[in-house]
């Protein structure tokens, strides 16, 4: 029994309350230093979940860090954490984003400073929980722990339309806890009815019997809280008004880590804790899925704003996750949870981009910018690499993501994979137009000719980005084979054996091997 | 053998390269001069030349190991039953690919230090060349589909950035992004191709995304399902090699560097897609009807790029449509199976499509950039080198003995034939007139009559040594390599028998015959070569007699609008307008705006806020009975507990 | 010994009176007596089972409403007392009555 996943989780929430508590609104640098010390020394803790590795025989093999203690004993309540493939580098993205985040705020936040960064870091020990937990009670705590802040975030630091903003984003994530908090306590009293005690433990409630018709619409449940999170269509709206309204290096934290926490959530409790019904229900949903990536980058198209245009392109890149999410092949399941990262890289690193393009013009309308290339060419350097990663191009992190996702996909639905694999085009179509009507062409308006390029700190900043970004692209095996043990596992509780070929015994081939002779080949030299 | 560690080299260099030169272009920035230009066209340079040597060194090898050299250096990914390694393949296919990317590419990086000299962005520019390199070299070594897509869309990417080298100015960063998207329609199709080929030969119980095995499975697929897979994968190759319908890009990408149009958009990576078919000739075998059809695509679209051809004004897009064209006819050769002569015609193609690009691109530096012809006329006089091997390469693309061009056209044509594809024959042979027709033009109008700008003309001049020593290399290969793929009747192509066990021998004799039928056959052979050779010759003759008549006698040749069937080409027969008003537009003023403007707002956000609003209603009407006055609360209370009262009186039994 | 009943009539008789009380008069002070009297005829049935049924529980109930009825009287007299001074020399005439007070829904 460690304490290390308690550490990670509690040291951000104390750390940020003490931030809030503990100093007053003129304190000065003491919130940005308190937290930035916080979410960096936590980040470095984090790298200990790589400490699992070992050099087995496929790749690696991760450590659970197993806690579990009793908590509310009478219903059976467990304050129950471990990682597994899935989370832990989800996790680890989470302690790096809180960093960057709370890095790249450091100039743009003048006022109720404490607030700020305290509520941050709150966010970040939430969000791990949420990652951590093995207890769907504990989950759901996490999950709720983790709107207080992003509120706070949204309604206090956001811009101008935050109200409706705030108003659209706690209707949606309100509807969606409720939902879940009716779907954990029916799943706790089916275990109630089916084995005589009540559980909220993972391990009890996957395979529990249920009735199928109970069953359905539990699951809708979930998936509801889930999707709203994930932005599937339609109950996308939150996010573009959200993301667009709060201060860049928070919508930075929304999107790289809290919606895919929605997608998340999918894949470790609505989809395996209802086979039956996330079988039956996933076409209809992959086709929501492929209706949102293929809407998303339609109205991508039509933004004139740099946040809104980078809000809808993550909006059509979560459809694919979904995609991915609902097919139930191992490159499918891979995919997503490679891609959850993958994309988290890349559209948290263009929210980035866009926090400090607004920072200095004071504006991201599309409009008021044109040929800052030749102003900032280090930038427009940086700016090229995200646009590119984003739009998919292999060597880049999102590309092994999205390649897995559709090709996994095409098994289960082929005509679905082939209209999300349309984001491709329609994808490259927005981010181009806008990479070229922002950084391409004469500069005509003195505002832009006067931008200064990046700074040190930015620069800072961006680096280890774009080292993910490429390091991702070019050798995403480690993390792909410390994915795929746990994708084995999810895809056993529908009964998917991972792929394995019917009649693919060479012997078998064998006659045909040498009906293809006279297309003529000897094996090829090979050495590695 | 153990040295096909090389094999991994060879794309190596180039990569290092370019991340220097990437690294040296953003620390430098701000620093005025910017960084020593000789060291870094040195390193620059370097990168494609080292990869030249260790090429050649494996081609050589190649001689002896006909089954190619694979090495592996790192598994990219693998999930389940799909394990792509970043594995490289150096067969005879792929080793004549990297010589002609290696060779041609390493004159290209010479001959660019003295066209771009005195350009801004100088380290960028060769960064991006280099990445180029390394992107086709990955494309043509990768052993598996998932690796040549990685290559594929890296020189799509890098592609993109040449073109939109000139970012200043927007028309040519809006042609980059023509080129980018128009290239991931087919990359769509391209990776539909994949998932089919690999989840169909998967249900036959084959789980691979490799060459080689899908080639030694290839005949599991139905004939059906490889027509289909085989399309999906040819649109790929439609996008990157500029076929109909997806050809709009390329004449648009001139707007690039010259030297880039040399290298990317002439001699490597458009020629990707031919590349790709016939990878994948096994597919192929088996689908005849696919192999039609994309015969008929290339047909039509060398007859089609021909025509626009013939019409235009620039310099560089008569070279890009010639450039569109002669693809077309490689397709056409690869549709009808005869992969070797399609890949020779990729191999004499670069040699003197290069050269006429960077011939060109001399010109241009000559004319202080200017690219329309209407400003030319008698250059020979003041660039007589320029015009000189220009010339050659005019005669070898018109198909005039004993250049590359005429053999591995005639090649070309004569499949057509063999195939029993009679009006492709038809259509090849007279596209093959209008080719000696506008590159003749395009000569004359240069080099010949008097300067239509007395000014541009006085100022030119022949380029540095540095330029003109990769022309003089190139013009010399125009004139020997064609000679690698002799007719039958002459002996028979060397370098189809070198490519046979890559792409298997197209067979010009039925199998079966032996004695004295066999001679029979062989001479009946020999002589139609000779006669269809003749046509061809004709054919182009022709078309250089037509362009001396009506554009090498005119002492002022008249530009302006062409009308009627001219203006069509002219037009380029309407392709860009009729995709602007049916794809471009509708997508961002229809569907973009409606999305934006009306479906997010007011449907799905109407649903949103509509439900507080019932609840808020609901709620109004229900305040209207809490009146504040507290005695009529307490009559109510009153009734409720009578009613109550009665209730239980009535109902309940005591 | 009195039957149960008897007191139990005594009780509905007080509720009654209480429950007219409070809805037929407008004067503050006289509802605020009326709910007394109510309160006062449920303790006396609460007292009346204590003793029917022996159990001391309904004796603890009669005097936590005792405690309840003061407190209450206490804060809504006060609250009368300060809307009283409040309401103006010209409405004061009428400040009793509870007609006034419809303004407190809010």
């Amino acid at each position: 029994m460690s304490f290390f996943l308690t550490l990670l989780i509690a040291f951000p929430l104390l750390a940020g309350l003490a931030v809030m508590v503990f100093s007053s609104p003129d304190d000065g640098d003491f919130p940005r230093w308190g937290a930035l010390v916080a979410a960096v020394v936590n980040t470095c803790a984090s790298l200990g979940l790589l400490s699992g590795a070992l050099a087995g025989e496929h790749g690696w093999l991760l450590r659970s860090f197993e806690e579990k203690r009793a908590w509310v004993e009478a219903f059976g309540i467990h304050y129950w954490l471990r990682v597994d493939g899935f989370s832990t580098f989800l996790i680890l993205l989470t302690t790096v984003a809180t960093s960057v985040a709370v890095a790249a705020s450091w100039n743009s936040v003048k006022s109720r400073a404490h607030i700020y960064f305290g509520s941050i870091l709150v966010l970040s020990g939430a969000m791990i929980g949420v990652l951590a937990s093995a207890d769907l009670f504990l989950f759901y705590v996490f999950w709720e722990i983790m709107l207080l802040p992003a509120l706070f975030l949204l309604g206090i630091f956001g811009g101008s339309l935050r109200r409706d903003a705030l108003y659209k984003f706690v209707i949606y994530t309100m509807v969606g806890s409720l939902l879940m908090l009716v779907g954990v306590v029916f799943l706790g009293a089916q275990h109630l009815a089916a084995r005589g005690t009540w559980d909220f433990g993972f391990d009890a409630l996957y395979g529990l019997p249920l009735s199928p018709g109970a069953a359905s619409w539990a699951f809708l449940a979930f998936v509801a809280a889930f999707a709203i999170k994930a932005a599937l269509f339609p109950f996308h709206t939150w996010l573009p008004t959200a993301y667009s309204q709060a201060p860049m290096p928070v919508t930075f934290l929304l999107s790289a880590v809290m919606a895919k926490l929605g997608v998340y959530g999918l894949l470790r409790i609505a989809m395996p804790m209802f086979p039956d019904a996330a079988q039956t229900a996933a076409p209809y949903l992959a086709a929501l899925a492929v209706a949102g990536v293929i809407y998303a980058a339609f109205a991508a198209l039509a933004q004139d704003d740099a946040k809104l245009l980078v809000a809808y392109a993550s909006v059509s890149h979560l459809g694919v996750i979904l995609l991915g999410a609902f097919s139930f092949s191992q490159q499918a399941v891979v995919g997503t949870v490679f891609h959850l990262i993958g994309h988290a890289v890349t559209t948290g690193a263009l929210f980035l981009l866009v926090g400090f393009m607004a920072e200095r013009r004071g504006s991201t309308l599309i409009s008021d910018w044109g040929g800052a290339a030749r102003v900032m060419p280090v930038f427009a350097t940086f700016f090229m690499l995200m646009m590119l990663a984003a739009v998919g191009l292999p060597g880049l992190s999102a590309f092994v993501g999205e390649f897995l996702i559709l090709f996994g996909a095409f098994r289960d639905y082929a005509v679905l994979a082939a209209l999300a694999a349309t984001s491709i085009i329609l994808g490259a179509a927005y981010m181009l137009w806008w990479y070229q009507r922002t950084m391409f062409g004469a500069v005509t308006q003195p505002e832009v000719a006067r931008l200064k390029d990046l700074t040190l700190r930015e620069g800072a900043l961006l680096l280890p980005i774009m080292l993910a970004v490429i390091g991702l692209g070019v050798y995403p095996q480690p993390v792909v084979s410390a994915i795929t043990p746990a994708s084995v596992q999810y895809l056993a509780r529908f009964g998917v054996e991972p792929d394995k070929s019917p009649t693919a015994s060479p012997k078998n081939l064998e006659p045909l091997r040498h009906q293809s002779r006279e297309h003529a080949h000897q094996e090829p030299v090979t050495s590695h | 053998m153990t040295s096909s560690y090389l094999v991994s080299l060879v794309p190596l260099f180039p990569l290092l390269g370019a991340i220097l030169l990437g690294l040296i272009a953003l620390f430098s920035v701000g620093s005025g001069e910017g960084p020593n230009r000789r060291l870094v066209g040195l390193i620059a340079c370097l990168g494609p030349i080292l990869s030249l040597v260790v090429a050649t060194r494996l081609f050589l090898g190649l001689y002896d190991h006909p089954q190619g050299y694979v090495h592996t250096a790192f598994t990219w990914f693998s999930v389940g039953s799909l394990h792509v390694p970043a594995e490289f393949w150096a067969d005879r296919l792929s080793g004549v690919m990297i010589m002609v990317v290696t060779f041609v590419g390493s004159l290209i990086h010479i001959y660019s230090v003295g066209y771009m000299g005195h350009e801004r962005g100088f380290t960028r520019f060769f960064a991006y060349l280099n990445l180029f390199t390394f992107s086709m070299l990955v494309l043509v070594l990768g052993k598996n589909v998932p690796l040549m897509f990685l290559g594929w869309e890296g020189v799509g990417a890098c592609s993109y950035l040449l073109i939109g080298y000139y970012f200043t100015e927007s028309e040519k960063a809006l042609a980059a992004n023509k080129a980018f998207i128009v290239n991931r329609v087919g990359d769509f199709g391209f990776l539909l191709g994949l998932f089919t080929l690999f989840w169909y030969l998967g249900s036959k119980g084959v789980w691979t995304v490799d060459f080689a095995t899908i080639r030694a499975h290839a005949d599991l697929i139905t004939p059906a399902m490889a027509g289909v897979i085989g399309m999906l994968l040819f649109v790929g190759a439609m996008g990157k090699s500029a076929q109909i319908p997806l050809h709009t890009w390329l004449a648009d990408a001139m707007a690039g560097p010259t030297p880039v149009s040399a290298l990317i958009h002439a001699a490597t990576m458009v020629t990707a897609g031919v590349y790709m078919v016939a990878r994948m000739a096994a597919v192929y075998g088996v689908a005849p009807a696919a192999g039609h059809f994309i015969a008929i695509v290339g047909m039509c679209t060398a007859i089609l790029a021909a025509t626009i051809a013939i019409t235009q004004h620039n310099i560089k897009k008569v070279l890009a449509y010639s450039t569109v064209s002669q693809l077309g006819y490689m397709f056409a050769a690869v549709g009808a199976g005869a992969y070797a002569a399609g890949v020779f015609h990729l191999f004499t193609h670069a040699f003197f499509k290069a050269l006429l690009f960077l011939g060109a691109g001399a010109v241009i530096h000559a004319m202080h950039h200017e690219e329309e012809m209407d400003r030319y006329g008698g250059l020979i006089r003041k660039l007589p080198f320029t015009g000189g091997v220009m010339l050659i390469a005019c005669v070898a693309i018109a198909g005039l003995p004993p250049l590359a061009g005429f053999f591995s056209k005639d090649a070309i044509l004569f499949a057509q034939w063999e195939s029993g594809w009679y009006w492709l024959y038809a259509v090849g042979l007279f596209t093959s007139f209008l080719t000696a027709f506008y590159m003749f033009r395009m000569w004359f109008l240069t080099f010949t009559g008097r300067p239509r700008d007395a000014q541009l003309f006085s100022h030119a001049h022949e380029g540095p040594a540095v330029m003109n020593g990769p022309l003089l290399v190139l013009a010399a290969g125009t004139v020997t390599v064609g000679f690698l793929g002799l007719p039958e009747a002459l002996g028979g192509s060397a370098f189809a028998h070198w490519l046979a066990p890559a792409v298997g021998e197209h067979a010009h004799l039925p199998a079966d015959l032996s004695g004295g039928a066999l001679a029979a056959a062989k001479v009946a052979l020999h002589r139609s070569e000779w006669l269809f050779a003749s046509f061809a010759v004709v054919a182009g003759g022709l078309g250089i007699l037509f362009a001396w008549l009506k554009h090498g006698t005119h002492v002022l040749p008249v530009f302006g609008q062409a009308s009627g069937l001219f203006g069509v080409f002219q037009n380029k027969w309407y392709f860009d307008h009729v995709y602007d008003a049916l794809f471009v537009k509708p997508s961002i003023h229809l569907l973009g705006w409606g999305t934006r403007h009306v479906v997010d707002p007011f449907i799905i956000d109407g649903v949103v806020r509509g439900v507080p609003r019932l609840y808020g209603a609901f709620a109004d009407t229900i305040r209207l009975l809490q009146t504040g006055a507290v005695r009529v609360y307490a009559y109510v209370l009153l009734v409720g507990m009578l009613a109550l009262l009665s209730f239980v009186l009535t109902k309940w039994s005591f | 010994m009195i039957p149960t009943h008897h007191f139990l009539i005594v009780s509905a008789a007080l509720f009654s009176i209480g429950l007219a009380g409070f809805i037929g008069r407008r004067n503050l002070f006289i509802i605020f007596m009326s709910v007394e009297l109510m309160l006062n005829g449920v303790n006396l049935s609460f007292l009346a089972f204590a003793r029917h049924l022996g159990d001391l529980g309904g004796h603890v109930f009669t005097f936590l409403v005792i405690a309840l009825a003061a407190a209450e009287a206490a804060i809504g007299l006060a609250i009368v007392i300060l809307i009283f001074k409040n309401a103006g020399a010209a409405a004061q005439s009428d400040a009793l009555s509870v007609d006034q007070y419809q303004a407190l829904k809010h």
